[in-house]
């Protein structure tokens, strides 16, 4: 796929994507840092893109006490070591069709770090094509990264931004797969620790799981298409204040991804707490 | 037995087959999930079989030790994917030893 083949596909900023190509021929770039995020850590491990370096959503972006994620100083030496500067264009990718690469952009989000794309594909589709893995880990010089401000508000929900959202009929959108939405999974076997005491989802939250919004190639799919799901079906359009969650935030976080970046909604937050906090929290309302 | 979960990394199911004496018979499992999980399972498996661990042995192996085993770096704060797979099998060890004596809690 070239640029070119992105741009067709009617996104609201293009320039958040890049291709398997965009990234192959910028893997010296001194002004880029590609970042792998998996879920599945030990990936990059096995094999990287020449000189990517590894962001350990768990290890690297969390508070090690509090559930929360790191505080700014920490950020800002996390961002030194791996040699991104502000103005460095961070390219993120991954397994899993880019769910944590997105969930890692995120953050990035939170610390102002406004500067960042994802590699359209992930890391499925750069191995498929056949380019070049490494296991050398590259080092690159200590970059000076001023601690930042971290504005949470814009695109992250708590439980309260929850509960006013409820208020006021806002749209929320549940990216979990349908049985965990309907409750149903929790019951289920297989799944002795879905991480919940209450199944459902949040009353009126519509259901799109989020690889809907991916090929099989694991490429995400044309903004026709996307509107067809997110506006056709589940009934969001321009304009709308979305929350959109799953368990921990990290699908989730996918979606954010695609309704603001790909379909240009500019009012779109993660609840991060997501149903591993509205599961559990006494008296907030389910629906079946 | 299942176990796991997404928080754990994956799940597994456990098959536990027992000779009637506290000794293992046979012993395998399926899973789906990270390499961590995967990988520590099946290295348990594994040593399960080769130094031949009864019952009783394998419900005293200690968490701690087996991540320091696989490697503390590797593992990191997913120490909960890493004793997956030992912590389903402890749970398939007690269900077989507490179905086999229905008097026993």
């Amino acid at each position: 796929m070239s640029e070119q083949e992105i741009q067709e596909k009617g996104y609201a900023r293009p320039e958040a994507l890049v291709t398997t190509e965009w990234v192959a021929e910028h893997l010296d770039d001194q002004n880029v840092r590609i970042v792998e995020s998996d879920e599945d850590v030990l990936l990059y491990d096995i094999g990287h893109i020449p000189n990517a370096v590894k962001i350990d959503w768990v290890e690297d972006l969390n508070d090690p006490l509090m559930r929360d994620y790191l505080d700014p100083e920490k950020f800002a030496r996390l961002m030194s070591e791996k040699g991104i500067s502000p103005d460095t264009t961070v390219v993120f990718y991954g397994d899993r069709n880019n769910w944590w690469a997105t969930y890692a952009l995120w953050v990035f989000r939170l610390f102002g770090h406004d500067n960042v794309k994802v590699m359209d594909g992930g890391r499925v589709k750069w191995e498929a094509e056949g380019r070049p893995m490494t296991q050398d880990v590259p080092s690159f010089p200590s970059a000076d990264y001023p601690v930042p401000n971290r504005d949470d508000s814009r695109i992250r929900a708590f439980k309260e931004d929850v509960v006013s959202h409820l208020e006021n009929h806002n749209p929320l959108v549940d990216v979990r797969s349908p049985g965990e939405y309907s409750g149903e999974l929790l019951h289920m076997p297989d799944y002795p620790q879905e991480g919940a005491l209450r199944g459902g989802h949040i009353p009126g939250a519509a259901n799109v799981p989020w690889a809907r919004a991916v090929r099989e190639d694991a490429t995400f799919k044309s903004a026709d298409e996307l509107r067809e799901i997110y506006e056709g079906e589940a009934g969001l359009k321009d304009g709308d204040d979305v929350i959109a969650y799953c368990r921990i935030g990290e699908r989730s976080s996918h979606t954010w991804f695609v309704l603001t970046y790909l379909l240009g909604y500019d009012k779109v937050r993660n609840y991060d707490g997501s149903w591993t906090e509205w599961g559990n929290l006494v008296r907030a309302p389910i629906e079946r | 037995m299942p176990g796991g979960g997404p928080e754990c990394g994956g799940s597994v199911v456990v098959y536990l087959k027992g000779d009637g004496d506290g000794r293992i018979a046979d012993l395998s499992f399926t899973g789906a999930g990270d390499t961590i999980s995967m990988g520590a399972a099946s290295i348990i498996m594994q040593k399960v079989h080769d130094d031949n661990l009864s019952m009783a042995e394998v419900l005293d192996l200690d968490y701690g030790t087996f991540v320091a085993e696989l490697g503390g770096e590797v593992v990191g704060s997913r120490t909960r994917n890493a004793t997956l797979g030992l912590s389903t099998l402890k749970s398939a060890i007690r269900r077989y030893l507490r179905e086999r004596r229905p008097d026993t809690r």
